[in-house]
């Protein structure tokens, strides 16, 4: 039995306070009022709510609005241990009362496995359900996207039948038929839509001079759509947004930020790995298709060459251009030039304004 | 059988925060921990893990305020919450399968802004019922059909006159709110006027554009006075107790500028410090007054256990309304 103890009880009825004693009693489990109609409240239905050592407050699960109030550090500390040994005090009590070094672990392991969650689980799941989801759904996520990025009034006809005449020499085993568009745009750039367009400014075009520069092109998008690089891409992204808000969103808004930019970066950093596996698969198709393989390193030394002062779009998520250049040019040194009649024709076609 | 405590002074009031960091720290780890663990599903236990410490905290002469809100009660609100949020994402989704995608966004947000009123309703019902001092419950006493009604005519005036309606629009609905605010035989007063609000906020705004945001800490500080000045308490003898603020534009400014501090130099995980400083700094601010009597508040108040206003609110991501 624990010592009497002097205490503040409310009836739930008003607001005044009345003086009580209270104690324990450890073969029946049950907390004994004094003075309030001798109640006796069961162990099992107490409500405890410890705001410090020496202020605890018991409710009762079933009588709403009754309150003790005990001030006495020494019989809170006893009946603490009191239900402790009689087995009332749980698990979420012990790690509540752990300690800040205990939390500081406990918010260092939190930290390690979401990190760890985000460069291993994610990735893995991403590229799970990639190989899930069927290629038509990369057609509908083309055919979705297609409108909003194309004005046809920018479309150049001509040009698009003959890029497309200049493709259909290659087989760039894409997975899906390749439609090529040419649009009529200064901006150096060109884009692979996952459901097989392929999407041409004329502004990069403008700037080629010889056929196996616009093949080592094509090669590259065609690389994009037959890797998924676009679905891969938004798979991933999407699993990232969705642990990151899940598990950060509760705790506050600046660690949110900070993941989303970080998020942005590594997503980056991953397109940058697509575009290294683009340029290095469409070597290996060019390969297949004996074509020239020199128009690939050639290309980018046109594009590095003719933006001295500023990113081109097309290089901006693309690996750095000189990095770039020295690993297509080292790859493509032993090959030999495999001068392609038929394709000089059409591509001298297309340089006519 | 009763003992006679000696009656408090009827002029002294006192309300402190003693929140502590760390404490809250634990708890929000603890908390963030089983969260992660249960991939969600334990965020109604964690709220009201912490809205339990942090009401316990608060103390209103000499007892804490007691959040007797379970997790169990919040998480049958939550997985309400959120089928109610699946229906309105439903709907958008079959809309824009339909090729509807207008109507579609129209619908949502139709959809989103119904559940305002009915998230404030829901979450001030819950949360005052589950609120108590000394035993005796808080309640709000508001009518759902009438809350729709300020709501609804007060967002159509403030569209119709490009926001100008809108202070009191603010007014209208805090004045609707907290004047059905009970505590047992207590309740809550609220005057705001939708002229004065308007002024505030204009004064503030020019203001702080004009002093390039250095006035915005007054502009808050405004805003905060104007909500405590003007709230009181009464029973039903008229006897009353009222607010003050004695918070400052400087002392603001410091709160924010302490609090981004903790929040930077600790990459967030300061952020339970920073939640206990702010209140500590509230309710230092506040100053009590009045003549009445604080042992004769009697309960008045139903239970009341639906908790998915509260929930929705979440979801919708405005905290504690108004």
């Amino acid at each position: 039995m624990i010592h009497t103890t002097a205490a503040k009880y409310f009836d739930g009825i008003s607001s005044r306070p009345q003086s009580l004693h209270v104690w324990c009693d450890e073969h029946t489990d049950m907390l004994h009022l004094e003075d309030a109609d001798g109640q006796k409240w069961v162990f099992g239905d107490l409500v405890l709510q410890k705001i410090s050592v020496d202020f605890l407050e018991v409710r009762h699960k079933h009588f709403p609005g009754k309150l003790v109030e005990i001030k006495d550090a020494a019989f809170i500390a006893q009946f603490d241990a009191l239900l402790k040994n009689r087995g009332y005090r749980n698990w979420y009590r012990a790690l509540i009362h752990g300690g800040f070094r205990v939390h500081m672990i406990l918010a260092a392991c939190i930290l390690v496995f979401l990190v760890g969650a985000y460069f291993f689980l994610i990735p893995f799941v991403a590229e799970k359900a990639v190989d899930i989801l069927p290629r038509s759904y990369d057609a509908m996520l083309g055919e979705k996207l297609m409108p909003s990025m194309i004005d046809n009034d920018q479309v150049d006809s001509l040009k698009t039948a003959r890029v497309n005449a200049f493709a259909a020499l290659h087989n760039f085993q894409a997975g899906m038929p390749l439609k090529f568009i040419v649009l009529r745009s200064k901006e150096e750039n060109a884009y692979a839509l996952p459901d097989g367009h392929v999407v041409i400014y004329t502004g990069i075009l403008d700037l080629m001079t010889e056929a196996p520069e616009l093949s080592a092109l094509l090669a590259h998008e065609a690389a994009h759509v037959r890797h998924r690089h676009s679905m891969r891409l938004l798979c991933r992204n999407m699993a990232g947004y969705i642990l990151i808000s899940v598990a950060l969103s509760d705790v506050n808004g600046i660690m949110a930020v900070i993941a989303d930019q970080a998020h942005t970066l590594t997503s980056l950093n991953y397109s940058r790995t697509f575009e290294k596996e683009a340029d290095l698969e469409g070597l290996k198709l060019l390969r297949e298709n004996h074509m020239d393989t020199k128009g690939m390193p050639g290309l980018f030394k046109k594009l590095d060459a003719h933006n001295k002062n500023f990113i081109p779009a097309f290089l901006a998520t693309h690996p750095l251009t000189k990095d770039r250049i020295e690993y297509l040019e080292k790859s493509v040194k032993g090959d030999p030039a495999k001068p392609n009649p038929e394709l000089d024709r059409i591509f001298n076609e297309l340089r006519k304004k | 059988m009763e003992e006679q405590l000696p009656t408090e002074n009827q002029a002294a009031y006192s309300i402190q925060f003693h929140g502590q960091g760390a404490e809250y720290f634990g708890i929000s780890i603890v908390n963030l921990l089983l969260t992660v663990i249960t991939l969600g599903l334990y965020y109604p236990w964690a709220k009201a893990r912490q809205l339990q410490y942090l009401y316990g905290a608060t103390e209103f002469n000499e007892s804490r305020f007691v959040f007797s809100g379970t997790g169990k009660e919040m998480f049958a609100g939550f997985i309400k919450a959120i089928l109610i949020f699946a229906v309105l994402f439903a709907i958008l989704g079959v809309c824009i399968f339909l090729e509807l995608p207008l109507a579609g966004i129209l619908l949502f947000y139709l959809g989103l802004f119904c559940l305002i009123p009915l998230a404030i309703h829901g979450s001030y019902k819950y949360r005052m019922s589950r609120t108590s001092w000394r035993g005796i419950r808080m309640g709000y006493r508001g009518d759902r059909e009438e809350l729709i009604k300020v709501f609804f005519s007060g967002l159509f005036l403030t569209l119709v006159t490009l926001g100008i309606y809108g202070a009191w629009f603010t007014m209208n609905l805090r004045n609707y709110v907290l004047n059905k605010v009970r505590f047992g035989t207590l309740h809550f007063k609220y005057q705001g006027l939708g002229a004065d609000y308007f002024i505030l906020n204009l004064k503030g705004y020019f203001l702080t554009i004009i002093t390039l945001g250095i006035y915005f800490f007054w502009w808050q500080k405004d805003l905060f006075n104007y909500y405590i000045n003007n709230l009181s308490l009464e029973n039903e003898k008229g006897d009353t107790i009222s607010l003050r603020s004695k918070a400052t534009g400087g002392s603001f400014f410091l709160l924010a500028l302490g609090n981004l501090f903790i929040l930077i130099f600790t990459l967030g995980l300061g952020y339970a410090w920073v939640v206990t400083r702010t209140l500590r700094f509230i309710f230092g601010k506040i100053e009590l007054s009045g003549n009445l009597e604080l042992e004769n508040i009697l309960q008045s108040e139903p239970a009341f256990t639906d908790a998915t206003g509260e929930d929705i609110s979440d979801l919708l991501d405005f905290g504690f309304v108004i």
